[in-house]
């Protein structure tokens, strides 16, 4: 089951002129983010994709059901998507119940039903139901907004960067709570963003849209073997790799990933055992030695084999490319120490890690 | 202060031709400034301008017009004659058409005004939510125009009371069917009868008074208001 879309807009005012031109078929299933920078067309395309973009040309499929072709067009409130802008959802006039009122009452098809009663109770609303968007702060109503939309009872999510208005700690926790709207209740998402934190936590497959066009389109996992991707889209990621919480030591409450390649060792998680995530490092946290030394407070060694060398962006500085088992890892070494360790294709290093980020 | 019974008949002539004009100009209005406030159509432009004409044109040339439009030998005065209306001139029915011409810019711009405020983005989400075209219409840009159509009807409602040009011209002066408060004054001093003509313009001075204030509330508070004739961008 996919989305294909294939999209054509010609946007003129009078400073700028803007084209979309792209086509792509991604897995119905998952997350996708659409990344790239600002002014590059992840807006249009969202729109394009809701039938928001009346002079859009465009054929539109998703699973089974054509939205668009050249000959056919479904209307906005007939495609079934619930759309999340980047802030400003709610309808002025209405408080946030009447707001979340007015989605429950379009709800026509019963073909498919999600239960999200959970997930709106987590989005912990309640003191806000009888406000007014004018009474509540941009991150409030952006909660709401959620809340509005799965009432509506979407069969895809499309989201503009949806947290740009919220702090830290709550965006990392919506973060979880969008995760967790995919792969608990099974609702695609296309995400909009610009922040590759975000891409990293949540997305499951990755368009990158330039200057309305194309230029990457893969499962995430896999876009981390493409070296144009790494140096344009996260040049400062080092590896991300997908790895099961498997034990706990309570005397230093230090917790195991193990990871097909080897395993890592981290301070606090609040999760349970078998718990599965993305565990991302950053390339400068990782620093290369030949043998397994034990005379080091670096807790974290994976023994791998160097796949390639790269000049880095810093003259001073190389890139070297490794694997240890399906992962690659991303580090970086100074010349100087590139020539000290005799570093080559096919030698086998160990890489010490300094620090891992739990993605989500 | 004490009036005559022609007094009284013609101020309840007056309302009444001001709540007919009020009711049925919003009514047609919201179609045009919706029109007039959404589209990119080159017609716009010169559309808007024939909306404003009104405000400038004086009542007498509009009066004149109407007069001969109307007139039973007239191309429309014969359709209409065919369609069983008329004839309109010095009629209470054509006076309300006058004086819906006269007062069109006032009740269509403030509508058009709040309309163009309305942000596409509440649209668009309106749709995402299931909302078709007309759905829209009615829960979304309606109520968010609420102060607009106050407006509109205020101001569409004080005009026609105060018109006096067009009246005269399309209406005559005729008691009970086309005399209004404003063309009685004129009547009044006509025949220097001061003291007549005094009481009926201070209740006119009154209720003007009174009906503006509403609109200078709601500015104050923060609203709208009168901001009538703005440039559309």
């Amino acid at each position: 089951m996919t989305l294909l879309a294939k999209i054509n807009l010609t946007r003129e005012s009078a400073s700028a002129k803007f084209h979309l031109d792209l086509e792509f078929n991604i897995p119905s299933d998952g997350i996708t983010a659409l990344f790239g920078p600002s002014g590059s067309g992840k807006t249009s395309l969202l729109r394009c994709i809701a039938g928001l973009e009346e002079n859009a040309i465009a054929t539109i499929r998703f699973k089974n059901d054509l939205w668009q072709s050249h000959d056919y067009f479904l209307p906005t409130h007939e495609r079934r998507i619930g759309l999340v802008f980047q802030r400003q959802n709610l309808f002025p006039h209405l408080s946030s119940k009447q707001n979340i009122e007015f989605a429950e009452k379009r709800v026509s098809s019963a073909l498919y039903n999600l239960n999200v009663d959970s997930v709106i109770d987590n989005l912990e609303i309640e003191h806000l139901l009888n406000k007014y968007p004018a009474q509540m702060s941009g991150g409030e109503q952006q909660l709401v907004a959620l809340a509005r939309t799965l009432r509506s009872n979407p069969a895809l999510l499309l989201m503009d960067e949806p947290l740009s208005s919220l702090d830290d700690p709550r965006k990392n926790r919506l973060l979880e709570t969008i995760k967790d709207l995919n792969k608990k209740h099974g609702l695609p998402i296309v995400y909009v963003t610009h922040s590759v934190d975000e891409v990293l936590k949540i997305a499951d497959h990755l368009l990158v849209i330039e200057d309305g066009k194309l230029s990457v389109n893969k499962p995430l996992m896999e876009a981390f073997e493409d070296e144009t991707i790494n140096n344009q889209v996260w040049p400062h990621i080092g590896a991300v790799i997908e790895a099961r919480l498997t034990s706990q030591t309570t005397e230093y409450g230090m917790y195991k990933f193990e990871f097909q390649g080897g395993n890592l060792w981290l301070p606090d998680s609040n999760k349970g055992i078998d718990f599965k995530t993305r565990l991302v490092i950053f390339a400068r946290d990782i620093s290369i030695a030949l043998s397994n030394h034990t005379d080091t407070s670096i807790l974290n060694k994976v023994q791998a084999v160097i796949t390639k060398i790269q000049e880095d962006m810093n003259p001073a500085f190389l890139q070297i490319h490794s694997k240890a088992g399906p992962n690659n890892f991303r580090a970086l070494v100074t010349k100087k120490s590139f020539n000290t360790l005799e570093l080559e294709t096919g030698k086998s290093i160990w890489l010490q890690i300094k620090s891992v980020a739990i993605s989500t | 202060m004490d009036f005559s019974s022609s007094d009284l008949t013609a101020i309840g002539l007056t309302l009444r031709l001001a709540a007919i004009v009020t009711v049925l100009l919003v009514v047609l209005a919201t179609p045009l400034a919706w029109w007039l406030a959404r589209t990119q159509s080159v017609l716009k432009i010169p559309i808007s301008v024939i909306t404003t004409l009104p405000l400038v044109l004086p009542p007498t040339v509009l009066g004149f017009y109407l007069l001969i439009a109307f007139s039973p030998r007239s191309a429309v005065g014969e359709m209409l004659n065919l369609l069983g209306i008329g004839p309109l001139p010095f009629s209470f029915t054509g006076l309300v058409i006058a004086s819906m011409i006269y007062s069109l810019p006032f009740v269509v711009q403030p509508i058009q005004n709040t309309f163009s405020e309305i942000s596409t983005q509440a649209l668009d989400a309106a749709s995402t939510l299931g909302a078709g075209p007309i759905d829209r219409f009615f829960s979304v840009v309606i109520p968010m125009s609420k102060q607009g159509f106050f407006v509109a009807a205020v101001l569409g409602f004080a005009h026609t009371i105060g018109e006096f040009g067009v009246v005269l011209m399309i209406g005559g002066n005729i008691p009970g069917e086309t005399q209004v408060v404003s063309t009685q004054i004129y009547t009044y001093v006509e025949s220097l009868d001061h003291k007549s003509a005094n009481a009926l313009s201070v209740l006119m001075l009154l209720f003007s008074f009174v009906i503006l204030l509403p609109l200078y509330t709601i500015q104050h508070r923060g609203g709208r208001g009168l901001t009538l004739f703005r440039v559309q961008k």
